[in-house]
């Protein structure tokens, strides 16, 4: 066939192509958008065709765009959905986690063993704690946990009274989940990134309440700390656990290639990811609308925080064991 | 197109990927530099809008008749965190590029050409921190980011790598086409037969030289055709004339 009776018999077709995809592009297609898959591999097979006809690059040029076009709108990834969010909460997260339970061992060690050593050099080696710390930061701990004193009335000093829990807020998400990114984005660095800050946040936290053992306010910031806590470090340490994993992906490749085994730690290590950020999202609602209550009596905030650190628990235990969501097979990671 | 998809020798940066219908696509990765201006426009936009929120919300704590630090405060640092951490993350997983890359006529796709969802787009994106380090004074200098592209085939960063994600020109703009023959010229060839059988590679290099020689000089073009002095027996311009003459045939009949 000659190149203009192949362009000329075809034309119709891929001009009804580039129109619905068109329409497609710009998410506006009516009914007529069930044509497009037998269209599109129409139009994959003139493409090849014409390559092998050598019917010119210009034309070829022409069709490569159709097919690369069709291909992008059929193999369109799916939207959000609340289903899928609720699978996500109910069963990947926690099978993520217990697939990798060594990685989030390991992780909660780097964190609490610093945390608690900082806490006892308040007690043996104080000078341990103050070479942790600024004055300026002892300053702040003062002003938020000191005599008498309590977050509330900080953040109320510096951004007044209305809307103060909501400026918390603002500030623990932008704050917090901003720490919790870049320690997964660290660990690519062969795992030290999020080991290092893993590390750094257990002491720098330890340094901080060991201060106010120091001074005698500890209690102040545990009352206020209980509530939140188990969302905010598990949910930190959750994501140098997802850290970690990328770094290991980048150590042992396995039999992959290198390339192809960071894809693969990237997809494995990104529910835990979004897990740990969702956990330190919800745990800047917990802080700034609940822990920062002052009327909120003693025993109603620690059992709520320890309920809270018991909910957790379970939850990466239990969560998901047994659901199979529709799936066929054996589920994973359990 | 064949040399392409097999050949180790490649003189282009095209990318050919098999998808599952069969045939291949190609896909141009851009390289570091249109990158960088994409980057840099970016940069600019995401200042622009903070700023800009920053002067809303200072006007309307004007209107409430509220002193700005107080609710504006919470309102700013969330979009502060929106923007800083979720500006690529939401473009390119809903629109498959930014505001800058658009400019620049380019997208993000997966490696296998089809676009990046909402997983991928928070991957690659997340590692802009890595990619952009060394950093001075809260400024990325890129150059771990742009030694991998360097190192990789497809101009990879490290958060391509990791979200299997390639950044392309857009179809809509990557298309060139080297000017062919005027009409004139076009009119005084002679579609002929090559005498001898030829492979289809040898083909095919008769038809890139009718496509390409718009681009050419004269001198360039008779130079080019004096190689095939065994196929047309002529040099010069005769010789020229007789290879556009083949390649016409070849392609267009």
């Amino acid at each position: 066939m000659k190149k203009a009776t192949f362009e000329e018999k075809n034309a119709d077709r891929w001009t009804e192509l580039e129109e619905l995809l068109l329409r497609l592009e710009k998410r506006k297609a009516g009914t007529e958008a069930g044509r497009a898959p037998a269209l599109f591999r129409q139009v994959c097979h003139d493409l090849s065709l014409a390559q092998h006809r050598m019917y010119g690059r210009k034309l070829c040029e022409r069709l490569n765009g159709l097919v690369v076009r069709g291909y992008q709108q059929i193999h369109r990834s799916r939207s959000l959905s609340w289903p899928g969010v609720f699978k996500f909460v109910a069963v990947t997260f926690p099978r993520a986690i217990r697939a990798d339970w060594r990685i989030f061992v390991l992780a909660l060690t780097l964190f609490w063993l610093p945390f608690g050593a900082m806490i006892a050099a308040a007690y043996f080696q104080p000078h341990w704690v103050f070479s942790m710390l600024s004055p300026a930061e002892m300053g702040m701990m003062d002003s938020m946990h000191g005599a008498g004193s309590a977050p509330t009335k900080h953040f109320a000093k510096e951004y007044g009274d209305f809307g103060v829990h909501f400026t918390m807020f603002g500030f623990y998400v932008q704050h917090n989940i901003g720490i919790g990114l870049k320690m997964f984005g660290m660990g690519i660095l062969f795992t030290i990134g999020s080991i290092y800050e893993l590390v750094w946040e257990g002491l720098k936290l330890g340094a901080m309440f060991g201060y106010l053992h120091y001074t005698g306010h500890a209690e102040n910031i545990w009352r206020f700390a209980i509530g939140h806590s188990s969302f905010e470090i598990t949910g930190l340490i959750v994501c140098g656990t997802a850290g970690i994993r990328l770094g290991l992906g980048v150590l042992f490749p396995g039999r992959l290639p290198r390339s192809q085994a960071i894809a693969a730690a990237g997809r494995r290590a990104l529910p835990i990811l979004l897990g740990g950020a969702g956990m330190v999202f919800l745990a800047a609602i917990v802080e700034g609308f609940w822990s920062s209550q002052d009327w909120l009596s003693d025993p109603v905030r620690y059992t709520f925080g320890l309920g809270f650190w018991v909910f957790w628990l379970l939850y990466f235990l239990l969560a998901g064991r047994s659901f199979n969501f529709g799936e066929k097979g054996v589920p994973h990671g359990s | 197109m064949e040399s392409r998809m097999t050949g180790e020798l490649k003189i282009d940066t095209l990318q050919s990927v098999e998808v599952a219908e069969g045939v291949d696509i190609l896909l141009r990765p851009a390289g570091p530099l249109p990158r960088a201006y994409a980057y840099v426009l970016d940069a600019l936009i995401r200042t622009g809008i903070m700023i800009l929120l920053g002067i809303l919300l200072t006007l309307g704590a004007a209107v409430l008749g509220v002193e700005m630090g107080k609710l504006g405060i919470g309102l700013g640092l969330l979009a502060y965190f929106l923007i800083e951490w979720g500006y690529y993350v939401i473009c390119e997983a809903v629109w498959g590029t930014s505001l800058g890359k658009k400019a620049f006529k380019l997208k993000v796709v997966r490696t296998s050409g089809v676009p990046i969802g909402w997983g991928a787009a928070v991957l690659r994106n997340l590692l802009r921190t890595v990619d952009g380090m060394p950093w001075a004074m809260m400024c990325p200098s890129g150059l771990i980011g742009i030694a991998s592209c360097v190192m990789t085939r497809k101009f990879q960063r490290i958060g391509d790598l990791l979200a299997d994600t390639v950044v392309v020109y857009s179809s809509a703009g990557w298309e060139y086409t080297p000017p062919e023959l005027s009409p004139a010229a076009r009119a005084l060839l002679q579609p002929q037969p090559p005498p001898i059988a030829l492979s289809r590679e040898e083909q095919q290099a008769l038809v890139l030289y009718l496509e390409r020689a718009g681009l050419w000089s004269e001198g360039r073009k008779e130079e080019l055709a004096n190689h095939l002095q065994p196929l047309t027996g002529l040099t010069g311009r005769p010789g020229v004339e007789q290879i556009l003459g083949h390649a016409l045939w070849l392609r267009d009949s």
